[in-house]
């Protein structure tokens, strides 16, 4: 059976990469989206492969993460969207994609994966990058 | 089918993708992670900047020319030789030629995603026998 796809919609890279990884490493295919106009086109594109778009509420593009939500549902986009307000949430979130997926396991508790973007943003914010709201 | 990559110096080296075109990128991320490198994706020249200042374990930075953002591919390429020049840089374009990039190898597109790997292999020393049997172009 083909593992789920994925989408996950993210802008900051420090933050989408470990997040994808961390759902790669629970055994689903990911496909990472910038902003919403990215993930529209993966939609419109790919849509049959995409079971689940996992997405910023406050994602940049034409229409935000709840601008994308009512999108799909519009555009007989069958796939589940989970919304996440915050980091902390996309990370719980991600710990419960793993426990429900195709491995049936997590690769690791999603706390050590909240800390490990924490940290990556915070050496982000000690170089004069400005931190995201986590 | 595609052969997974047996070199394990694929395995400890990160492979970034840079890339603005989602479908593009997500094609020749999915390609070289389905040959066994770990692959980071990156959409824009900044982006490709924040990880290679948080990820120590790039080998290789595949990059676009033409993409939105401070820098081009042609920028980036300059600043990687610059702050990482133990990174090679290889770039791809469906408008320049080889000799137009400031030295920087160029993979014309549409490029054969085996190719790429290919490429990817010689450069980080374990050439292989580039033995993936997906030619498709991108």
């Amino acid at each position: 059976m083909t593992n789920p796809h994925i989408l996950l919609v993210e802008s900051d890279v420090l933050v989408r990469k470990p997040l994808a990884e961390y759902l790669r490493d629970c055994g689903y295919k990911v496909v990472e989206a910038l902003n919403t106009d990215e993930a529209v086109e993966v939609l419109t594109t790919v849509n049959a492969a995409i079971g689940i778009v996992l997405a910023d509420v406050s994602s940049p593009g034409k229409i935000d993460g709840f601008g994308l939500a009512n999108w799909m549902r519009s555009n007989g986009i069958e796939a589940k969207i989970i919304l996440a307000g915050t980091v902390q949430k996309a990370a719980a979130k991600a710990q419960d994609l793993c426990e429900d997926g195709p491995l049936l396991s997590k690769p690791y508790d999603h706390s050590l994966l909240l800390n490990r973007i924490k940290s990556e943003v915070a050496a982000r914010a000690r170089n004069g990058t400005p931190e995201p709201g986590i | 089918m595609i052969l997974p990559a047996s070199d394990s110096e694929e395995e400890r080296t990160s492979i970034l993708v840079v890339e603005d075109e989602i479908l593009v990128r997500y094609v020749i991320c999915d390609y070289l992670r389905d040959c066994g490198f770990h692959v980071i994706e990156a959409g824009t020249a900044d982006e490709a900047l924040e990880c290679l200042r948080s990820h120590k374990d790039v080998g290789v930075v595949f990059s676009d020319v033409r993409m939105p953002g401070s820098l081009d591919g042609i920028g980036l390429s300059q600043r990687v030789r610059l702050l990482y020049p133990h990174i090679p840089v290889i770039l791809t374009s469906g408008h320049l030629l080889p000799g137009e990039t400031d030295g920087t190898p160029l993979m014309t597109k549409p490029y054969v995603l085996g190719e790429v790997a290919q490429k990817i292999r010689a450069i980080l020393g374990g050439a292989g026998d580039g033995s993936t049997s997906n030619s498709e172009a991108v």
